[in-house]
């Protein structure tokens, strides 16, 4: 029931999850309308407004500029009419000009007369700006004046202009009409402060106006002065007498009376302020039906779209609660029912698939039944086995025990033959020593030998450097020999001249035959030099044969020494060769050792395996039967299922 | 000690100290000639000293077409040519090898003998001059003989190998 109730949620859950999204973004889109609308609402509103406060302004000053023209006018042109008046006086001769002139000066100074509003008043001007008649400044120049020089341009009709009195601290705008009398030179100027013609404004006529001024439906419009006295305009809501701070130019007020607008505009140069008061409670209506009809929409519109949904979801999820059937008829061992199935979408395939599990697991029970019988059989097979490798592995744990004994005697005598070689290997190493000093010897000999062949060689080469210098002598010996002969025949020309000069040449004769003597003496010496130079060559060249003749047998002896040398080498190399031999001798006996260890370690291992494997297979005897007890219990629990053996693997795939 | 070399003081003593033979000598001239005693190859031979106006050494030999072989050419001698006369190819007909030559004085001729070496010249007297008698056809170019220390020496007589110079010049 629990289950079910799951199954519900799912698809409660479902229908929520997916009607969810929609109606978010329905209610989003509905309050968007509704903020769009307000929004329209209310920028209509201000507009409308807008207009009226313009409509309403130009109403004012169309009102208030009409009053104070027709009065200005209306006073400027009955003073210059009662100027004409004295004018004409004059020219009846009923009085003077000056007479005239005073008259109408204190006509138009008359307050009574010439007062406008409250500041207001007549005045006289010339044609070139000179103030003729006037109440605070007659005679003064006021050509210099902008608006004056307007007037003089203009001479008759209204101008307004800003004059700010000596006691005031703004400008205000003043109005004037000039009406000018041509015979006096005379411009009649009635002017006053704009402000204070207010009081000429027809306040009737304006509220009839202000009346007429429609706002929306229940709207009306005011007009207030500084003070906020009402002008034109009946307030309904009382709203002139809470208006907010000045500046504030619109603001809303919600009370009994309803929700309203009011809009707040200064007219500046009059100093009157417009109201305008909008209602907005049909809006305000408006706007909450339109509010109402989307949010019911929504509510609809979810209820609908939940309601389709779970009519939709309970449809599809039709085949999964047969599947949850089946499956409760399979926990009970019941394999033999299956799902109808008649939709092609996905849960249609999780249902053939469904349908092709139980059959695969109804398949399944059927071979683990087949496959229980062959293991019991096996089973019993595998305890008659283990009980037979159990008896043949305590007669080879008995074997290698033996063998074990046996490798340790021989480890024994490996470890004998390693210290016997060991031994050798150090006898060979001092005879490599001593080998090694021999053959130094012979080499310091063979160097001893080679310096005294290099002595032997450098005597040679001086004994024949002798011979050379003996040659060397021996051109000298002849060279002397030459000039002896040249000298001697030199004498013996001496000696004929002498003969031929008779007596007188006998002396001379003498002479050159002395010099012939030396000559001839000077020839025997260098014969004698010649005789010694010849055997001191030739003892030279007998030394040099002795001493090559040593050199030969240096060299034999070198050549007997290097034999030495080349027989040490080779009793070296072989002194070198046992010793290395000795070595690796003494590190494979070395390795022989430590691989009889490792045989031995090993053997053992395998002994203590082979208990191991011994205590082992009585083990596999007792799971063999804890086996043969649980292939029944299996047996037992697969004969629960009820299959159909013949339709099982066939449906496996359906 | 003979060898030495003597300076001229010791000439001079020797001079002042010469014995009376060589007085005798002096004494004596005109019995007394001098000879120039010479070798060709391995004979001596002489030439009364006054025939010989001097030795010259080491010459060279400018050689000459269409004459005897006994003459070697001739050699230029203080700018003056001297016909030079081999004595041994004419005894011997064996050319000589040497470049010392005896330059002859003559009046008409200027000839210069090869020899191979000079002996010494020899003072001898008159009466130990001896006039060659034969007549065979070599001894011709011989005047007479003297004695050199046992040896006997042919004085050549100059004019006859001009003469057979001669001869032959014309045969050819």
């Amino acid at each position: 029931m629990a289950d079910r109730q799951k199954r519900s949620s799912l698809v409660r859950s479902l229908s929520v999850w997916s009607s969810v999204p929609v109606i978010v973004v329905l209610a989003v889109m509905g309050g968007i309308t509704v903020v769009v609308m307000s929004i329209n609402i209310d920028t209509f509103v201000e507009q409308s407004a807008s207009q009226s406060i313009g409509l309403m302004e130009k109403v004012i000053r169309t009102e208030v500029d009409g009053a104070v023209v027709n009065y200005l006018r209306a006073t400027a042109e009955k003073s210059r009419s009662l100027m004409e008046m004295y004018f004409q006086r004059v020219a009846r001769d009923e009085m003077t000009r000056d007479e005239a002139w005073a008259a109408i000066t204190g006509i138009l100074l008359d307050p009574g007369y010439g007062r406008i509003g409250e500041t207001g008043y007549m005045a006289g001007v010339s044609s070139t700006g000179i103030l003729v008649i006037h109440p605070a400044s007659p005679g003064a120049d006021a050509s210099k004046y902008d608006f004056m020089q307007q007037a003089m341009a203009m001479k008759n009709g209204y101008l307004e202009y800003e004059w700010q009195n000596v006691n005031e601290e703004h400008p205000r705008m003043k109005a004037g009409y000039l009406s000018y009398f041509e015979p006096w030179d005379v411009m009649v100027w009635a002017s006053s402060y704009k402000s204070e013609f207010f009081s000429l404004v027809d306040r009737d006529a304006l509220s009839r106006t202000v009346a007429d001024i429609v706002v929306g439906q229940g709207g009306y419009v005011l007009v207030t002065d500084e003070t906020g006295a009402i002008l034109a305009g009946e307030d309904q809501f009382l709203v002139a007498t809470e208006l907010p701070d000045e500046g504030t130019t619109s603001f809303e007020r919600k009370s009994t009376d309803g929700h309203f607008r009011v809009d707040i505009r200064e007219v500046t140069d009059l100093g009157w302020n417009i109201i305008v008061v909008s209602p907005l409670t049909t809006y305000d209506t408006i706007l909450l039906t339109l509010q109402i009809i989307i949010g019911a929409s929504l509510v609809l519109a979810a209820l609908l779209l939940y309601a389709f949904i779970r009519i939709l979801l309970s449809r599809r999820l039709n085949p999964v609660k047969e599947m949850r059937v089946l499956a409760d008829l399979v926990t009970t061992g019941d394999l033999t029912k299956r799902i109808t199935l008649s939709s092609n979408d996905e849960i249609g395939d999780i249902g053939r698939l469904f349908n092709g599990i139980i059959g695969e697991f109804a398949g399944l029970l059927i071979k683990v039944k087949s496959v229980n019988a062959v293991l019991g059989t096996a089973i019993q097979n595998l305890s008659t086995s283990a009980q037979e490798v159990a008896s043949t592995s305590n007669e080879q744990a008995a074997a290698v025990k033996e063998v074990l004994s046996t490798m340790e005697d021989a480890d024994r005598v490996s470890r004998d033959i390693l210290l016997k070689v060991e031994e050798v290997a150090r006898i060979a190493g001092s005879t490599k020593t001593n080998v090694e000093k021999g053959f130094e010897l012979i080499k310091t000999s063979l160097g001893k030998m080679e310096e005294i062949r290099s002595t032997n060689s450098d005597t040679i080469t001086g004994i024949k450097t002798l011979g050379e210098r003996i040659d060397s002598i021996w051109e000298i010996v002849n060279i002397i020999n030459g000039i002896a002969d040249q000298t001697k025949i030199i004498a013996f020309n001496a000696e004929l001249e002498a003969a031929a000069a008779g007596d007188a040449g006998k002396n001379f004769q003498i002479v050159a035959g002395e010099i012939r003597r030396l000559a001839d003496g000077t020839v025997n010496s260098t014969n004698e030099i010649k005789t010694k130079i010849n055997e001191i060559q030739h003892a030279s060249d007998k030394l040099i044969v002795a001493s090559e003749d040593g050199t030969q047998r240096i060299a034999e002896g070198w050549q007997v020494s290097s034999n030495i040398r080349g027989i040490f080498e080779e009793v070296l190399n072989s002194s070198e060769i046992s010793s290395k031999s000795a070595d690796e001798i003494t590190r494979s006996t070395k390795m022989q050792v430590s691989s009889f260890e490792q045989i031995f370690t090993t053997l053992k291992q395998i002994s203590e395996s082979i208990d191991s494997f011994v205590e082992s297979t009585s083990y596999t005897n007792e799971v063999s039967d804890r086996l043969t007890g649980i292939a029944d219990s299996f047996e037992q629990q697969v004969a629960v299922y009820t299959v159909e053996e013949a339709a099982a693997p066939a449906e496996s795939g359906t | 000690m003979e060898n030495q070399t003597l300076d001229n003081r010791t000439i001079l003593n020797r001079l002042e100290n010469r014995n009376d033979a060589d007085r005798n000598v002096v004494v004596d001239e005109q019995r007394i000639r001098k000879y120039l005693v010479f070798n060709v190859g391995e004979r001596p031979y002489a030439l009364e000293a006054e025939a010989v106006r001097e030795i010259s050494s080491n010459n060279e030999f400018y050689y000459v077409p269409f004459v005897p072989p006994y003459v070697r050419g001739y050699a230029n001698r203080h700018g003056q040519p001297y016909t030079i006369f081999d004595l041994q190819m004419l005894f011997e007909n064996v050319v000589l090898d040497s470049k010392t030559l005896l330059i002859l004085s003559m009046e008409n001729d200027q000839a210069a003998l090869l020899i191979s070496d000079v002996l010494e010249i020899l003072k001898v007297a008159e009466s130990e001059v001896h006039r060659l008698t034969s007549e065979d056809d070599s001894s011709r170019y011989f005047a007479n003989s003297l004695n050199l220390k046992g040896k006997e020496v042919f004085v050549l007589n100059v004019h006859t190998l001009l003469e057979r110079l001669e001869r032959d010049l014309e045969r050819s």
